[in-house]
């Protein structure tokens, strides 16, 4: 594996005596998108502050190339290998190319490597007819991508972005992500990126951390963090629906699980006091009892139906309110209501345990 | 030639007139702006124990009467004063450094919060993309242009318009401090209303054009 472009060792700030960043490790890969997800006010923006040499931390250093970063001329210098890109554009009142241009004025650059260059990511984001625009008469994606050129311009070693989709409409969203993936895929670009949107996160991310109260809670790749989230805070975080408070009895085989009135099986090591999550969209429906392999049947009944954009929640009740995902075609065929009484099923590997 | 013969002024008095009052005012404000800008700047830039009482005072000589500052640096040109021996009283340089005390907090302080008034993370934004703390400022003050504008024609349309302060420290001598508002404060005195009056209108036309060519810089700027 490549050594890390960036690391952060035992990072400490502190804003007041209520909030503390603590954060002992941090790495970015060349090549590679760690994303860092969390609520707002968990930290990110700080971190990404703090990483990118723009904040002083309280203690802990930033290290490149096995160097820790200094202050001064040092950090100016090393600051010239990075590119920051925050929520909002920020762009100057000056033309798209003024704008694109900046970084390289600032690096001092001989005027033909600088047309050269600005040419060159204008026509990479497509905005290569907005040059002589003033770039406060752009739209919320123009100005993005305007915004993620002046940054990328200057060939960054490691590239921080915080928040740089939000408040774009999905369709710009998803091409601009699409784009700037393959970007950052083809260069040496390290890329640290924050969001607390939970789906760009999953798409754009090769690695995630799970940042709460300053800390890093959980870190692994996005399917990880998704399907095993290690506390109650990431899987209700990252959209687990159906997590319990619950109680683990030993078992030679697999565990019964006390669930509030009910007990279901799941296979885990672990005993006493935990959480259990199963995924709404692991949950099957059925209007008649199916003879399946599945450890867990169940009949309940609906007590809510919510439309989310294609699919439907439906919230069974069993003794405990479990929520299940089908589509809409699956909603009509089984012609689910509202108090219908209906079965489910789910297979034990389905409910994991923290 | 009618006007000018009802007057104890001659057609080239009058002109020389206008003109120390533009070299007086133009000078004073130029240095307002080299003393006044980076005061502002560092301000709103910078963080340092006793800022808030230098901000106090700051907003405290904005509101100065401009005939206390008069007094105070005709007490200091005065001969037995500290800057006697420079020979400054009476002199268009005094006018100029009276006029420079009384803009530079203006302009100070209109440029402090011409650069709060952009937003914060704008600055970091700068840096990000590698700027040098020199850099940085001038993108500043490059964002901030149309206030920074404002913050000049408040300055000088406080300047233009002072009388007190002239009138102390330059003493209004005939061909040599005698600038527009000193000259009508004089005349009124004797009774030459209507002259007063004509004096009265080109003043104005003199700060209308000055603004007018300011406000055709910033509103062209902010087009652009």
């Amino acid at each position: 594996m490549k050594k890390p472009a960036l690391e952060g060792h035992e990072i400490l700030f502190r804003y007041d005596s209520a909030f503390v960043l603590d954060v002992p490790l941090i790495e970015v890969f060349p090549r590679k998108v760690l994303g860092i997800i969390g609520p707002n006010g968990s930290g990110k923006s700080t971190l990404v502050k703090i990483l990118s040499l723009l904040e002083k931390p309280l203690s802990g250093s930033v290290v490149i190339e096995g160097k820790a970063i200094g202050g001064g001329r040092e950090a100016l210098s090393v600051r010239r290998r990075f590119s920051v890109v925050f929520q909002q554009p920020l762009l100057f009142n000056r033309s798209v190319w003024e704008n694109v241009a900046t970084a390289l004025k600032f690096r001092k650059e001989s005027a033909e490597s600088v047309r050269k260059k600005v040419d060159l990511w204008l026509r990479k984001l497509g905005i290569e007819q907005l040059a002589e625009r003033p770039a406060r008469t752009l739209s919320g994606g123009e100005a993005r991508r305007v915004s993620l050129a002046r940054s990328l311009v200057c060939d960054p070693k490691v590239f921080f972005m915080d928040e740089p989709f939000a408040n774009l409409d999905q369709p710009t969203k998803e091409n601009l992500m699409h784009e700037l993936r393959s970007i950052i895929k083809e260069s040496d670009i390290a890329t640290l990126f924050v969001t607390h949107d939970r789906e760009e996160a999953a798409v754009f991310s090769d690695t995630l951390s799970v940042m709460h109260e300053g800390k890093i809670v959980q870190s692994g790749t996005p399917v990880e963090i998704f399907s095993q989230p290690v506390s109650p805070f990431v899987a209700d975080f990252v959209g687990v629906k159906n997590i319990f408070p619950a109680y683990a009895e030993s078992n030679l085989n697999e565990q019964n699980i006390g669930l509030g009135s009910i007990r279901i099986t799941a296979p885990t090591d672990k005993v006493g006091p935990v959480h259990v999550s199963i995924r709404p969209e692991d949950i099957l429906l059925s209007r008649e009892r199916v003879q399946s392999s599945a450890r867990n049947v169940f009949r309940g009944r609906i007590t809510h139906i919510r439309r989310r954009e294609r699919t439907f929640y439906i919230t069974v009740d069993i003794g405990i309110p479990l929520v299940c995902l089908v589509t809409k075609s699956s909603k009509e065929e089984l012609g689910l209501k509202k108090n219908m009484e209906i079965w489910m099923l789910f297979k034990a590997t389905s409910v994991h345990v923290i | 030639m009618l006007l000018i013969a009802q007057t104890t002024y001659t057609a080239s008095e009058l002109i020389e007139i206008i003109l120390v009052t533009l070299q007086v005012t133009s000078t004073a404000i130029l240095f307002a702006i080299l003393v006044g800008m980076p005061l502002g700047i560092a301000l709103a830039l910078c963080e340092f124990p006793g800022k808030k009482v230098v901000l106090t005072v700051m907003n405290t000589c904005m509101g100065l009467p401009p005939v206390i500052a008069g007094l105070m640096v005709a007490m200091a040109l005065w001969r037995s004063g500290p800057l006697g021996n420079l020979a400054l009283i009476y002199t268009r340089t005094g006018i100029v450094i009276a006029q420079c005390i009384i803009a530079s907090p203006i302009v100070a302080g209109l440029t402090m919060s011409a650069i709060q008034q952009l937003d914060p993370n704008l600055r970091k934004q700068v840096r990000a993309l590698g700027a040098t703390r020199l850099q940085m400022v001038v993108v500043l003050l490059r964002e901030a242009k149309l206030a920074l504008l404002a913050a000049i024609m408040a300055g000088y349309g406080r300047i233009i318009a002072e009388v007190g302060a002239v009138m102390i420290v330059g003493g209004n001598i005939r061909g040599d401090t005698r600038v527009l508002t000193t000259a009508i404060v004089l005349e009124t005195r004797k009774g030459n209303f209507e002259f007063a009056i004509i004096l009265g209108l080109i003043l104005m036309a003199l700060a209308f054009t000055i603004n007018l060519g300011l406000t055709h810089i910033q509103q062209k700027r902010l087009a652009g």
